[in-house]
């Protein structure tokens, strides 16, 4: 074998020498192997905790599932504000296949920029909003066009069914749920509830693969308001017409329940729609009952006659020589609008005498003012549970110039909100006790039970004696005739009611003195007068025209909504209440087609109302006389089907208000399809798991 | 006496009988560690195969095991060319070797006519199926240089018989292969013959020389490239190129050394979530390594190890010259595919197009890394035919072999 010729050779196998060499090749090439095995142990023993935190890095992500947002429900358990699926398109960049034509299509069909979304289309991340809350149309239109990489999915919207009802009160929540403004603002924290975190994978195009130990969202707390949406409802329509039709800048509106302090309506003029709170900001839009501070003029008087009494230092009878409206102090002389020579303290009131109040606050003094207007709550707070309150200015009595003294009796030298003087008003409303305003009745977590409550405080700032006082003095202003008050040509209808005018000069901010035509028209009243209910303030600011005055400009919204209230609320009307035939023909026909306006509207709320709420309180209200002309009819739609969002939006669109009952699809409405007085309510229950909707065809108008 | 009592039993093929017994060798079994080993690299790559590709397939295909299932499919074809690869006369590949060598040239050459596919003409499209004339090109280089290295014997050493016309025929193919592009497997041929060479006696300074002629070659392939310019720059610095050319090989070197020692556990593969488009094929070793840690890289480059010391055995134990060079090659291309397949997933050297043989994603490469397999078998067997090769058929055993062969025969 050794010694082997050619030949034999081949028999042989590889020679030695090759075979050697065959070995020395495979040791070579084992070495090698080896040589990999060794850089695979320094990755993976030695570099493993590196690559372990790189890889982590790479594969996990936190999942937020948003909590649905708490409801907010007025008195009666209406939805103010509510969370419901809206649908919104995303962009996974990395799964479009035509950038281009994607965006083009994307852009026609949502009406957006088509340059700005080929950018967004580019990007290298995982994922990016095309459009967010889109309509139920431009989704369905989004789906039938199938773009690859363009994906369609739920999240809660905000939605507010009474829209610009109540607008700056409630605020509104961004687009992630955020309270932004308003009482969204403020229970931000419960109505947010806890939104589920946790670790998933994700794969390479950032889709979600797995995740272990989900946890639910918890849903956000429900807040119950004492805001009653009928009162509101009409409290915005009477001071919006009221606004609008003085070319007013703005105005107020604050409704409370003298017994205990609940805000039943709170209105500000501009509103705005916070379903599209865009445009809120731009208009200036806030809840100016706590926000903005006014010298609100004659309405003072009301306290520093209030004070008066309180210290013992007049009678209502005491007979006061007002001058024939005109006192100097120091250089400067005060005038009254009327030439009386001289008033009772209650014809001080009604007659709004500045030169009698002057002489109130004079015998009064400075220290005993000073204490009764800080116990009234002027310069603090009151406490409720809205942002942004203002404390309102009264500088410390003692430091007080005698001109100051003379001005703060009739209401400037000092600032105050309307919810101060409403509440203090409220006071004598309730034989001197004060309640603290309240608008949150209670908060309800999502398991039931209570999880936070107003703080309330009642404490004494009148003598019983001095609220008995008042209230007949209150309702003399309201009195008709040659030396009648202030208010004299201003009939609440069905009702007596008591109050104090207020036309104040405003303070031009630029030349710091009181502006020759620039007003604050308000009213502060209480009814019924003789056993109050409810206190209502109005203030009209900047009212232009010959009409300025508050007895003109802000004692009829008082006037409409106190007597759209108590009716609401059940308060038998009062036989013994002038009517508008009482008045001059002519001012009761014009005031007559004004009312009845505000009464259809009235009318409508309170049928819808009867019929959607079990029929307690409609005997008070099916009494009216039916007036049609004023209501215009809309279609009610079929919300059969129908989601809680797009129900929403049906409502919206067809200028109705939608109660809304259970969640998941419309199962039935109340009323059925058909005509309707604008503003209908509509009842629609919704049950979850029901037959699938009707397909919604995209070019189906809404 | 014997032979004729065979030859007698065997009439349809009585040349070869009589030839076989002529020679009166006996048939060895099967090497079962070689097969043991290649049926594990088999089902490892199989496993893994469907691990990182379930989730891809299923986002693509609607169905996770779409991968698998066409893994199974070609197993059993390979499994058929294997099983011809090691029962057929390999001997009929001596008098095959020019034709074989000119079909691979040619079809080398047809590639360029086909379209390119991700950049590259490497297939030869026959309807729904694809062929990688890469395949057939390595089987006859192989075969060329075990046949032209028998018939030269001695005159290996002489520069111009032994060492030129290999070189030129391999560098025709390198040439070709390097049209494709494909400088991956122009390597692994490159090297094989070098190899081969080396083993049968040239002279190592002309395989230094060859070396040299080639780095300027390289060089220019390098530079003069852009995109192999910017592959080999990601080498040096992977992370300034991690979302493009250096993305393959970060993600795995992040799979790889995330599986630590033991692994993050079969099926559990975190990468093999879309982070990996090539888990199933090149970078096999990737999911490998995150699933198995360590431990399963390792065993990986043991079973190559044992592919390669007991196919050399085979080689070594040829009967024959033609067969050991041919079982050499094979063994050895095996081998250098292997290393330098982990050598990139490792990051050891730069990128290649280059799967792991027997354990990547395979396709017709599968079918025909079988065949290789099966021959490698088949001459570790020492088959009773012997070739009708005038200078192969030559009596040459101890009496003590005869005798024990034919106790066999008769039994």
């Amino acid at each position: 074998m050794a010694t082997s010729d050619g030949a034999t050779r081949g028999m042989q196998g590889l020679p030695r020498a090759v075979k050697w060499r065959a070995w020395i090749a495979t040791a070579l090439v084992t070495l090698l192997l080896a040589g990999v095995g060794y850089r695979a142990w320094g990755l993976q023993v030695e570099d493993a905790e590196t690559f372990r935190e790189r890889a982590l890095r790479q594969h996990v992500h936190t999942v937020e599932i948003p909590a649905p947002r708490g409801a907010i429900l007025d008195a009666r358990g209406r939805p103010l504000a509510v969370t419901a699926d809206a649908e919104s398109i995303y962009v996974n960049p990395g799964a479009v296949v035509d950038v281009v034509t994607t965006a083009d299509r994307l852009a026609s069909l949502l009406d957006l920029d088509p340059a700005a979304m080929e950018a967004r289309l580019s990007s290298r991340r995982h994922f990016a909003w095309i459009a967010r809350h889109v309509t139920p149309a431009q989704a369905a239109a989004i789906r039938a066009a199938k773009l690859p990489g363009v994906e369609i999915t739920t999240e809660p919207r905000r939605w507010y069914p009474g829209r610009t009802s109540g607008g700056p009160l409630l605020g509104f929540a961004g687009i992630d749920g955020d309270g932004l403004d308003g009482l969204e603002l403020r229970f931000d924290k419960l109505l947010r509830g806890q939104r589920a975190r946790f670790d998933a994978l994700r794969d390479a195009r950032g889709k979600t693969a797995l995740a272990d130990g989900v946890v639910d969202a918890v849903p956000g707390a429900t807040v119950h308001l004492t805001i009653d949406r009928a009162i509101q409802d009409l409290t915005d329509a009477a001071l919006g017409e009221a606004v609008t039709s003085h070319g007013a800048k703005a105005g107020v509106a604050v409704v409370l329940d003298v017994h205990t302090g609940a805000v039943l309506a709170m209105s500000s003029w501009p509103t705005y729609d916070p379903n599209e709170p865009a445009d809120a900001v731009a208009a200036g839009a806030r809840n100016r009952a706590v926000t903005d501070v006014f010298e609100i003029g004659s309405v003072m008087k009301i306290f520093t006659v209030s004070a008066a009494l309180d210290a013992g230092v007049t009678r209502p009878d005491e007979m006061w020589d007002v001058e024939n409206g005109s006192y100097r102090i120091g250089n400067h002389t005060f005038r009254d609008t009327h030439h009386d020579p001289e008033l009772t303290t209650a014809g001080i009131i009604k007659r709004s005498s500045n030169v009698g109040a002057i002489k109130i606050a004079q015998r009064l003094g400075r220290d005993r003012f000073y204490a009764a207007l800080t116990r009234f709550g002027f310069g603090h707070r009151t406490g409720i549970e809205l942002p942004h309150e203002e404390t309102g200015t009264v500088r410390d009595g003692s430091r007080w110039r005698d001109i100051e003294l003379a001005t703060i009796a009739f209401g400037h030298g000092l600032t105050v909100t309307p919810l101060q003087v409403a509440s203090a008003l409220a006071a004598l409303g309730d034989g001197g006790t004060w309640h603290t305003p309240h608008l949150v009745d209670r908060v309800v977590g999502a398991d039931g039970a209570t999880v936070w409550q107003p703080t309330l405080e009642s404490r004494r700032i009148y003598e019983p004696k001095t609220a008995a006082q008042m209230l007949p003095i209150l309702a003399g202003v309201f009195e008709h005739g040659k030396h009648g008050g202030t208010a004299g040509n201003v009939v609440v209808e069905g009702f007596r009611a008591g109050g104090k005018t207020g036309t104040a000069h405003k303070l031009d901010p630029v030349t710091k003195r009181y502006a020759e035509h620039t007003y604050l028209a308000s009213f502060a009243g209480l009814a019924p007068i003789d056993d109050p209910r409810i206190a209502v303030v109005v203030v009209i600011d900047e009212p232009q025209g010959k009409d300025y005055f508050g007895g003109k400009v802000s004692a009829p919204v008082f006037a409409t909504v106190v007597s759209q209230t108590l009716r609401y609320l059940g308060v038998p009307g009062d036989p013994s209440a002038p009517t508008a035939e009482d008045l001059d023909p002519a001012l009761a026909a014009a005031k007559a087609r004004a009312d009845a306006r505000a009464e259809a509207r009235a009318k409508a709320d309170a049928k819808a109302r009867a019929k959607a709420d079990d029929d307690d309180d409609v005997a008070e209200v099916v009494d009216l006389p039916p007036v049609s002309e004023a209501v215009d009819d809309v279609d009610i739609p079929d919300f059969r089907g129908a989601s809680i969002a797009r129900a929403l939006d049906l409502a919206r669109t067809s200028g109705l208000v939608i109660d809304v009952d259970g969640s998941g699809r419309a199962v039935a409405q109340e009323p059925a399809p058909g005509r309707a007085p604008a503003g209908t309510v509509v009842r629609v229950t919704f049950a979850a798991g029901t037959a699938p909707p009707p397909p919604v065809s995209p070019e189906k108008p809404r | 006496m014997i032979a004729e009592r065979l030859a007698a039993d065997a009439p349809a093929r009585p040349a070869l009988a009589q030839q076989a017994l002529a020679v009166d060798q006996p048939e060895r079994p099967y090497d079962l560690w070689l097969l043991g080993t290649v049926l594990a690299m088999l089902s490892l790559g199989t496993v893994e195969i469907y691990a990182s590709t379930a989730s891809a397939a299923f986002d693509k295909y609607g169905d996770p095991t779409y991968f698998l299932k066409r893994q199974i499919v070609f197993l059993g074809l390979g499994g058929f060319a294997m099983w011809i690869g090691a029962t057929f006369d390999y001997r009929r590949l001596y008098r095959l070797t020019y034709p074989l060598l000119l079909l691979a040239l040619g079809l080398l050459a047809a590639v360029q006519a086909m379209p390119a596919i991700n950049g590259a003409r490497r297939w030869i499209l026959l309807g729904p199926l694809s062929f990688q004339p890469v395949e057939l090109a390595k089987l006859a280089l192989i075969t060329y240089l075990a046949y032209s290295l028998r018939r030269k014997e001695e005159r290996v050493k002489s520069f111009t018989v032994g060492f030129v016309p290999h070189l030129v025929v391999c560098s025709l193919m390198m040439g070709l292969l390097l049209m494709q592009p494909d400088l991956g497997s122009s390597i692994i041929l490159g090297v094989t013959t070098l190899a081969m060479l080396f083993v049968a006696g040239a002279r190592i300074s002309y395989i230094v020389l060859a070396v040299l002629a080639a780095a300027p070659v390289a060089y220019q392939l390098v530079v003069g490239t852009p995109w192999r310019m910017q592959r080999f720059m990601a080498y040096f610095n992977p992370e300034a190129f991690s979302s493009r050319e250096a993305y393959q090989f970060l993600q795995a070197r992040l799979a790889i050394g995330s599986g630590g020692l033991t692994g993050v556990g079969l099926g559990e593969s975190r990468q093999s979530l879309g982070y990996m488009p090539e888990g199933h094929n090149d970078f096999i070793l990737a999911p490998i390594g995150e699933e198995l840690g360590f431990i399963g890289v390792a065993i990986v480059l043991v079973l190559f190890t044992i592919l390669l010391w007991r196919g050399v055995r085979a080689a070594l134990g040829a009967r024959d010259i033609f067969g050991g060079y041919l079982a050499f090659g094979v063994t050895m291309m095996f081998a250098l595919q292997a290393l330098l397949n982990v050598g990139v997933v490792l990051g050891v050297v730069p990128n290649k197009g280059i799967t792991l043989p027997l354990v990547s994603y395979g396709g017709t490469s599968l079918v025909f890394t079988m065949f290789l397999i099966g021959l490698l078998l088949n001459v570790g067997r020492r088959p009773l035919f012997a070739p009708r090769g005038r200078s192969l058929a030559q009596p040459g055993l101890s009496a003590a072999r005869r005798k024990r062969a034919r106790v066999r025969v008769v039994a």
